[in-house]
């Protein structure tokens, strides 16, 4: 093959095997190059994995096609599929337990297989997909994070050449009351400027999306999403042209869009954003762009840093720092969670594997129980390689069967899935489809050759002769059917899942333990939005009603403001200047200021490590500052003492007055420098009221919220966030790589547990025979019983230590996949040891106790 | 030469084939067909359609070499015979007379 041929790694082999299995002529060689021309096709459109992963597929349906014309020979396959029927029904028990075992790992698969489809290898459900990009800002000495744009990069955007359309929004929490006024719920707006669905090319499956006149006038109009319009409407058709009641504004619904097709997929509403409506310099515009057909994406990207460096010149003071650039929308959709669906992959393989091992080892047992009918086949003159093939036919029918299963069990597994992976992307997408129901029976039939080998081998070499001679014991027999390697490997694989499982649930209890520097119990949040107060006097005024009627409250044990959750780590970042100057060695360091009001610090159960915290004040004070531990380190190392130190940020300034500790809501986002404001002295119009009660949060809520509207009727309630709960959600994606990697790892257990009752229960009926005799003659059962115990013991540790090799191995892999998966430790090996150790006890347990049962005369009656 | 009806799957790889000119190889032929009508068309379907065309007699086919983008495989172009060409006459025929005055019912926007 020609270097240009095939390429390197696995992409040339793939490329090989597919020229092995083409016919051997012009036209073969021709298809072989389609398949190359759209690989290449597909590598520069989705990268080389998705090509690859195509490949592969493509590589897999033609051996499969090889395959099927290789199987049937001129005898032809329909007689085998009647001999395999029969051979089914004479051992039902031992059908059905194969058939469910495969139809559940295979329903898994299904699943699994449905959501990396949907996530890795299809578009995106919107019009020329290949074409939307999303736009993100980075620093430009820093390219590793992306932000979102300012409304000015987004307007400088409108003139780029290869850009199409562009569309920007802003993602908003808003409340929604019913048509009285009542039954609040928090609902996630989008409010953007442009066409979105346009942009998307995708119809509302009700009703019409906005008209460009609409959008350009910011009409008070809105877009459902299917999950609202069911939930809150029913899915009433006549929703449409009725109002909806935000708090915010009534808005009239023109349509609802679909959920496979709602973009971003968790939004609620989507509303036109009203004209100046939303004109400050956050970086909170999310923008979705259309490459002009033709153009590249690196063009694109050529200009996007040209319209980044125009704006850094016209407007340095902003802009300076920034760059822009585009990344496919389905790159930027999938980013994170391409690692974890990976890792499902990676489990469901395992699993699947697990379970053809044990498949195989039944089936084995099966071909043993039937040497005599292939003895007198073989005598009455079928050859050897046909008696094996019925065997592969038996066996393929057999998973053929479960793979049909499967099907509905996939479907049960895709909507735990769906409802309980959190941010799944897509995940209203994930549909099991013909292409999928495809690949599940081609799995089927490929796993059914995969463990039919072995005992199609087996048959082809049993011993004719000595059956035909009337023998009955073959030295294979003596031995056991399979050997220990296939339940070695069972045991392997699932002492490889389970130590995985605990190393990812040591990564959740690190997470749910970690001390983040303040009392998390018992703390609960009011998001307050204060209207109609516009000066300091009037807001402080506010705060300071709304605090000394919620420290009333008799569950309240303490309550103070602040501008940002807890939970989070951002704030306004500002560059710092001690008594006048930067301290030495900070250049480019910032630091994150908060705006807090008094009795904050005590509400939180942030420590207080010298000085005091904020106090009530009354009239002109001098303005002052609390930092962190952090911040000291960082700023004021110079300085002998914290307290007393002037510190400017580049909106405020004051004097320390106190140093607290440090926080930091996760084990990913350390603590970083942080600058206290009191809220007196920098007041907000909205802020979150931090509440600490010894009661139930849901038994504090109406009341805090009834303190607030005595001071002010017009504040709505929102929702409360209790902060244990908050934490909860925010590790909710370890929890779920833990439950799935999880149940596939009790899977494993279970199906290594039978793998070692198969051992245990054959070693016994072989020696059956001599405990009977040693029974008769007055002996005891304990040496057989030591001897089978031995057996499994040799098997079970051989498996326990390869698996730990393997996890050691995949731990590794598993590190890059999930970031905090500590390798597992010497403590976790061990016990996964003994977690193996008592299943296989509880396994032999059954067919020891026919050792101890048996009677010399049983044994003798039988001979 | 065949007097049978072509199925409709045929029919659709014929006229691509027609369509296409000189550039009608199975990957443009699948491209065209799937945006034509929306659905996805399996490769094995489309190899299959075009060797029982070309063993009909309705298309024949020539090599052609290509460059690295296949990495060096020949190209297998497909161009309507003579009876390929009069097989769609005839479909088109029928399909004109059977659908005769049915416009209203067979143009109305759904």
């Amino acid at each position: 093959m020609s270097p240009g041929v095939g390429g390197t790694g696995s992409r040339g082999l793939l490329v090989a095997l597919a020229a092995g299995l083409l016919p051997d002529n012009r036209s073969g060689r021709a298809r072989l190059g389609d398949l190359i021309e759209e690989a290449g096709d597909l590598r520069q459109r989705r990268g080389p994995t998705v090509a690859r992963l195509w490949l592969a597929a493509q590589v897999a349906g033609l051996a499969l096609t090889a395959l099927a014309r290789l199987l049937i020979g001129p005898e032809g396959l329909r007689a085998d599929v009647r001999e395999s029927r029969r051979a089914l029904a004479r051992h039902p028990w031992s059908t059905t337990s194969l058939v469910l075992l495969l139809a559940l790992a295979l329903g898994a698969g299904t699943a699994v297989f449905a959501v990396v489809d949907t996530v890795l290898l299809r578009d995106l459900p919107y019009s020329r997909p290949e074409s939307l990009v999303r736009i993100q800002a980075t620093r430009l000495e820093d390219a590793s994070e992306s932000f979102d744009l300012t409304w000015q990069e987004v307007d400088a955007l409108t003139d780029a050449r290869t850009l199409e359309a562009t569309v920007g929004f802003s993602v908003v929490q808003r409340t929604l009351l019913d048509d009285e006024g009542r039954d609040p719920r928090s609902v996630v707006v989008v409010r953007s400027r442009g066409d979105l669905a346009g942009l998307l090319g995708v119809s509302p499956i009700l009703g019409r999306a906005p008209t460009g006149e609409e959008i350009r006038a910011g009409a008070p109009v809105a877009m459902l999403s299917e999950a609202l319009w069911a939930s809150r409407f029913g899915r009433d058709p006549n929703v449409l042209g009725g109002t909806l009641n935000l708090e915010s504004g009534p808005r009239e619904v023109l349509g609802v869009l679909s959920a496979a097709h709602a973009y971003p997929h968790d939004a609620d509403l989507w509303v036109p954003l009203s004209p100046g409506g939303d004109e400050d310099d956050d970086r909170e515009v999310h923008v979705v762009s259309r490459v002009v057909e033709g153009a590249s994406l690196s063009a694109a990207a050529t200009e996007l840093s040209a319209v980044a460096a125009d704006l850094a010149r016209t407007d340095p003071e902003a802009s300076s720092d920034w760059t822009l650039r585009a990344r496919s929308l389905q790159a930027a959709m999938i980013g994170g969670r391409k690692a974890a669906v990976f890792a499902y992959l990676g489990a469901v393989g395992a699993m699947l594997l697990v379970v053809g091992l044990n498949a195989s080892h039944l089936m084995l047992v099966r071909s043993a129980a039937g040497d005599r009918e292939t003895a007198i086949r073989a005598a009455l003159g079928a050859s050897r390689w046909r008696l094996a093939r019925s065997r592969m036919v038996e066996s393929v029918v057999l998973s053929l069967i479960a793979g049909l299963m499967a099907l509905p069990f996939g479907q049960i597994v895709l909507g735990w899935l769906i409802s309980s992976a959190p941010d799944l992307p897509l995940a209203e997408a994930v549909r099991i489809d013909a292409r999928i129901v495809l690949a599940t029976l081609g799995i089927a039939v490929v796993s059914g050759i995969a463990f039919g080998v072995l005992p199609a081998l087996r048959t082809a070499a049993v011993d004719l002769r000595g059956w035909l001679a009337g023998g009955r014991t073959t030295t294979r027999r003596r031995r056991g059917v399979a050997g220990p390697g296939l339940v070695v490997s069972e045991v392997a694989v699932s002492t490889a899942l389970v130590a995985i499982s605990l190393a990812l649930a040591g990564t959740l209890r690190d997470s749910l333990r970690y001390d983040r520097g303040f009392e998390v119990d018992g703390l609960v949040a009011f998001e307050v939005e204060v209207e109609g107060r516009d000066t300091g006097e009037e807001l402080a005024a506010f705060f300071g009603d709304v605090l000394e009627r919620t420290r009333r409250v008799p569950t309240v044990s303490a309550a103070a403001f602040t501008s940002h959750p807890l939970t989070e780590q951002r704030g306004l970042a500002v560059e710092i200047q001690v008594d006048g100057a930067a301290p030495s060695g900070t250049e480019g360091l910032t630091a994150t200021t908060r705006i807090v009001s008094d009795g904050f610090f005590r509400t939180a159960g942030v420590p207080l490590r010298a000085g005091r915290g904020f106090e009530p004040r009354a009239g002109e004070r001098e303005p002052e500052l609390i930092v962190n531990e952090y911040f000291v380190r960082t700023f004021l190392s110079g300085r002998g003492q914290p307290l007393g130190a002037n510190v400017e940020t580049d909106w405020a300034e004051g004097t320390v007055v106190g140093v607290v500790g440090d926080v930091s809501p996760a084990i990913r986002e350390p603590a970083r420098p942080m600058v206290y404001l009191p809220l007196d002295q920098v007041p907000l119009g909205g802020s979150l009221l931090l509440v600490r009660t010894e009661s139930a949060a849901s038994a504090v809520g109406a009341d805090v919220w009834a303190a607030i509207n005595a001071v002010e009727p017009a504040v709505v309630p929102r929702e409360t966030a209790v902060l244990a709960n908050t934490i909860r959600a925010s590790v909710a994606t370890e929890r779920f790589n833990l439950s799935v990697v999880g149940a596939f790892a009790v899977v494993a257990l279970l199906l290594a547990g039978v793998g070692v009752f198969g051992v245990a229960s054959e070693t016994v009926s072989v020696r059956l025979r001599e405990v009977g005799i040693r029974r008769a003659l007055g002996g005891s059962a304990g040496r057989v019983t030591v001897d089978v115990l031995g057996g499994i013991a040799r098997v079970v540790a051989a498996g326990v230590v390869l698996g730990i090799l393997m996890s050691a191995v995949s731990g590794r892999a598993l590190a890059t996949l999930f970031v905090d998966t500590t390798p597992a430790s010497p403590l976790l090996q061990v016990s996964v040891g003994l977690i193996l150790a008592t299943v296989a006890a509880l396994a032999s347990a059954l067919p020891l106790l026919r050792v101890v049962r048996v009677s010399a005369v049983d044994v003798l009656a039988d001979e | 030469m065949s007097t049978d009806l072509l199925g409709e799957f045929e029919r659709i790889v014929l006229l691509a084939t027609l369509r296409l000119g000189d550039g009608a190889y199975a990957l443009p032929i699948r491209r065209m067909i799937e945006d034509v009508t929306s659905r996805a068309v399996s490769r094995g379907a489309l190899y299959r359609t075009l060797d029982r065309l070309e063993s009909k007699g309705l298309v024949r086919s020539t090599f052609a070499d290509a460059g690295p983008e296949r990495g060096g495989h020949p190209l297998k172009l497909f161009a309507p015979t003579v009876s390929g060409l009069e097989a769609l006459r005839r479909s088109h025929r029928v399909l004109r007379s059977m659908t005769e005055g049915l416009e209203d019912v067979l143009e109305a926007s759904s």
